[in-house]
């Protein structure tokens, strides 16, 4: 993954370590192991960023693409030590006041996987007021924070803001000329080439548009509309000169909520994968396991995008599509070859 | 002893304390639902196992196949807005498949039709 962190030494360490845990499960030449050694020697942080992937490796306990493993081991490991990275807000804080940082983070190549699976999960960063931004990969924006204003500038992608309340500094997205403005609120803003969409998933935002006037040829906002939750708008981009109409506010329903924001639940692609290992990967992370009753099925090769936690659709969807027979006992859900009719 | 990584079960857990209400809506329907809801997708003319895989991506519909049945068929490219519908439908116009929707979850399967 490249491009410059918000805490730069932890995140960096912790990169480089996931890196390392990697290529080592790849094979490292002798060269390699020498200089992985020194690495580790070079720093008690670094040593101790290889035993967390190391820990965190193991219990994959199947080799990923060495890209994919790297980002998700840097996501966890970020997860968890989310809280001591907190302390060091302050002091990045006031080096951000007066800079802006740019989020460039490479596209992941399309998957060509014989059997292993790979887990999606979307980006997230926590920023300097302690606003978490969450985003797929691929997503390219700056983070431009001042004195009188909390400013992010979307440059392409989709991201997802969950605002923390702080009525001296307001909080502002702004894409291709449309801003979004909130005070403590949760939202979706998707910059597409054609268009800009603006999701609100908790309070409210302002939506304004820069439109250059005639006179003074200075852009200065114009209000367009106000969003509550569940609810979003779409924007045509064309030049700032052009004022749009004011868009239409469409309701978005429960269940297009979470196809339109799917990219935020942790997700597993498989490809050829054999029904065993799916069923192995998806026990170690819910609850309910799925038991495999017939051994005949456990080879069945399975390709698809699927939610990890969601055991219910999964089950049924073995039932509508495998020939599976499903049968819930207590916090287990057994699998049987369907009687062929 | 395989471990499991708390990191991704704090995920899950956190994401559902989010107030956000997204993963509580997981298990909500969708996919194929009643209004005509349009998305832009993007997705080249490529082999099924592939392709289908591409379309839950950009849709954010489940979808899950034996891959056996999908062998050897390619699906068409599709571009622009469209409801999902309209994409998967126009993606396998012209192969053996057939789409399976499941109502209660919204996910998806395919099969091949009867000759």
């Amino acid at each position: 993954m490249k491009g410059r962190c918000l805490f730069p030494d932890q995140e960096r360490i912790d990169a480089a370590a996931a890196e390392w845990i990697g290529r080592r499960d790849l094979g490292l030449s002798k060269a390699e192991e020498a200089e992985l050694e020194q690495w580790a020697a070079a720093d008690t942080r670094h040593r101790e960023a290889l035993a967390r992937f190391e820990a965190a490796w193991s219990s994959l306990g199947r080799p990923l693409q060495t890209g994919m493993a790297s980002s998700l081991a840097q996501e966890l490991s970020r997860l968890r030590n989310r809280r001591r990275r907190v302390g060091s807000v302050g002091a990045v804080a006031t080096v951000l006041l007066f800079l802006g940082i740019v989020w460039s983070i490479q596209r992941w190549p399309e998957p060509d996987l014989p059997s292993p699976m790979i887990v999606l999960m979307p980006e997230r960063r926590t920023l300097p007021d302690g606003s978490v931004v969450e985003f797929p990969t691929g997503t390219d924006f700056s983070v431009e924070f001042t004195e009188d204003v909390r400013q992010v500038k979307l440059v392409g992608g989709e991201v997802h803001f969950q605002v923390m309340k702080d009525p001296t500094r307001p909080f502002r997205v702004t894409a291709a000329g449309i801003g979004v403005n909130a005070v403590g609120t949760a939202f979706a803003v998707h910059l597409s080439s054609g268009a800009v969409e603006i999701l609100v998933t908790e309070g409210r935002v302002a939506v304004d548009q820069s439109v250059s006037t005639e006179e003074t040829g200075k852009a200065t906002p114009k209000n367009l509309a106000t969003i509550d939750a569940g609810n979003r708008i779409v924007m045509e981009t064309p030049g700032a000169a052009v004022e749009s109409p004011s868009p239409t506010i469409l309701p978005v329903p429960a269940g297009e909520m979470s196809e339109r924001l799917a990219w935020r639940a942790p997700r597993v692609e498989f490809s050829g994968t054999p029904l065993t290992e799916v069923v192995d990967f998806l026990n170690r992370y819910n609850s309910v396991k799925f038991l495999i009753v017939d051994p005949a099925l456990g080879s069945t090769a399975l390709s698809g995008l699927f939610r990890i936690g969601d055991t219910d659709a999964f089950a049924r969807m073995l039932e509508k599509g495998f020939g599976v027979s499903t049968e819930r006992r207590g916090q287990q859900i057994l699998l049987k070859k369907a009687p062929q009719t | 002893m395989s471990k499991r990584i708390p990191g991704l079960e704090a995920f899950l857990r956190k994401a559902l304390w989010r107030g956000a209400c997204i993963l509580l809506l997981t298990f909500a329907t969708g996919g194929f639902a009643t209004e005509a809801v349009r998305k832009s997708f993007d997705i080249p003319a490529d082999a099924a196992e592939k392709s289908l895989r591409r379309f839950s991506a950009q849709s954010g519909v489940q979808i899950i196949f034996p891959t056996e049945v999908v062998r050897g068929v390619q699906t068409r490219a599709i571009k622009g807005l469209l409801t999902n519908r309209e994409a998967l439908e126009r993606m396998i116009s012209g192969t053996v498949l057939k789409v399976v929707h499941d109502e209660k979850t919204g996910a998806l399967t395919v099969a091949r039709r009867r000759p």
